[in-house]
């Protein structure tokens, strides 16, 4: 896997900061916000396209495009995969990205708009149509399988793991490039979230009394899903096991979440995974720090696992990456996957007050070691969209 | 001079971006059915002259375009009258 995230632009600096409940949330650099009522975000920081992309390459490239390019060109190495033609062939690349390169499009607007300048270089749409990623990883690599991108809000990288992991299982694919990618912060998208009164002028604390709300992220994560048997049979480095897929829809409201929904898929996932509720472990919420979601996704967790949901521990990787959107999901299955494989649950940092409607185990502000059985990776979006990805340690 | 843009190893999107340079440079609009036209250095260059003069005579490009666009359907249509 690759990971470009305000914690971290590579694997070990990524899980370092996660296992040090480091935050990666500060006042915003990209886009001055003396006009806005909120002023921190978790940017990615660090990352110099110029040194990975040749200009020829970059030039159609939007910083969305940027970070997932750069992802999976980071999980192609870990991988230590052959792309032979075979492998080519059979692998797909599923992304997932709910804006695409909004930033692009935002600077063409602001252009035209602002300052009338009606010539423009014919670029903005391959750069910022959604599917950039995948159609650019296809090419980069070579690889002719089923290939598409998900938009489903905060749900988008979930959605487009959960098809890669039933195109492989059903033998559609025998692989496949997978995860998500977003860059949100330009102005125009920054004031539509300012007028929803949802984004905190404080900082992240999902689960506590005092939380006030979300914090924006960006950045990318990409892995390579292989069928199990193929995987093993060449030797791979294989760092958890993806075993399970849930949606649902909350038909309820645009925004607001509904608990039914939330536990619907998550039971939905225990059972494409074959797995009882006692065998999770740890589950990274979606915990986007908003009064709603998170003591909401509290009920629907104590409705799914009953009386284990006083056993199991939860936490919000969020509070330190902050909330990438479409690429949420990809970031978190990262967090999560990596917790499975080294035996240590990420906290959710910036807790301070317990509030009795989010009264679960929430692993406050420090890491804490311990190993699971499983893991589920929860993303409940706007309008009511939700995904649940379950992972099992792999043992070899 | 008569080598294609092709032959240079830029491919259609190329070919739309050195027009979008051309444009920039001599501050000029290449309506679509010239685009077409340019596909070697020479059709370039006598395009952006024939550009060139137009814009010095105050002659709207686009109009042109929209003439010569109109007369070429027309020619077509009779063509096909004629075959039919």
């Amino acid at each position: 896997m690759g990971v470009i995230s305000p914690i971290g632009n590579d694997l070990d600096s990524f899980w370092s900061s996660l296992r040090e409940g480091r935050p990666g949330i500060r006042t915003i650099e990209k886009v001055d916000t003396t006009h806005l009522r909120f002023h921190k975000a978790a940017e990615v920081r660090g990352f110099n396209p110029e040194e990975i992309f040749d200009d020829k390459l970059l030039f159609w490239l939007d910083p969305f495009s940027q970070y997932g390019v750069a992802a999976a060109r980071q999980a192609l190495a870990d991988s230590g995969v052959e792309l032979s033609d075979k492998f080519k062939d059979r692998t797909g690349v599923i992304t997932g990205s709910c804006l695409g390169g909004k930033m692009t499009e935002d600077e063409l607007y602001r252009k035209l708009y602002a300052e009338g300048i009606r010539r423009q270089p014919p670029v903005a749409i391959p750069k910022a149509m959604s599917n950039a990623v995948a159609s650019q990883v296809s090419m980069e690599f070579g690889l002719t399988g089923a290939t598409f991108t998900t938009s489903t809000a905060c749900a988008s990288a979930n959605h487009a793991m959960g098809q890669a992991f039933w195109l492989i299982r059903q033998g559609t694919l025998d692989a496949a490039f997978t995860g998500a990618s977003e860059a949100p912060i330009c102005t125009g998208n920054l004031h539509a979230w300012e007028t929803m009164r949802v984004v905190s002028a404080d900082t992240c604390r999902p689960f506590s009394k005092d939380r006030s709300g979300m914090i924006l992220g960006e950045g990318g994560a990409m892995f390579v899903f292989e069928e199990l048997e193929a995987a093993k049979a060449r030797g791979a480095k294989i760092y958890a096991e993806v075993v399970g897929f849930g949606m649902s829809a909350d038909a309820h409201h645009l925004t607001m979440p509904a608990s039914a929904g939330a536990s619907k898929a998550m039971r939905l996932a225990l059972e494409d995974a074959n797995l009882a509720p006692e065998q999770i472990g740890y589950i990274n919420a979606h915990g986007t720090a908003t009064q709603a979601n998170d003591s909401n996704e509290c009920k629907a967790i104590r409705d799914t696992f009953g009386s284990h949901a006083d056993k199991l521990a939860i936490s919000s990787t969020k509070s330190m990456t902050g909330h990438s959107l479409g690429a949420a999901g990809a970031i978190e299955a990262a967090a999560t996957i990596l917790a499975i494989k080294n035996e240590i649950l990420p906290p959710t940092a910036n807790f301070k007050v317990p509030d009795p409607e989010c009264d679960l185990d929430v692993i406050p502000n420090e890491s804490r070691p311990q190993a699971v059985e499983a893991a589920l990776s929860n993303s409940f979006a706007f309008g009511g969209l939700n995904a649940v990805l379950a992972f099992r340690r792999f043992d070899g | 001079m008569d080598t294609t843009f092709e032959e240079l190893g830029l491919d259609s999107l190329d070919g739309l971006n050195l027009i979008f340079e051309l444009e920039e440079e001599f501050d000029l609009v290449v309506p679509d059915n010239k685009v077409q036209e340019m596909k070697s250095v020479r059709q370039a260059v006598d395009g952006i002259e024939a550009l060139l003069e137009m814009k010095a005579k105050g002659i709207d490009p686009n109009a042109v375009a929209a003439e010569e666009f109109a007369a070429q359907q027309a020619k077509l249509n009779e063509e096909k009258d004629a075959a039919s």
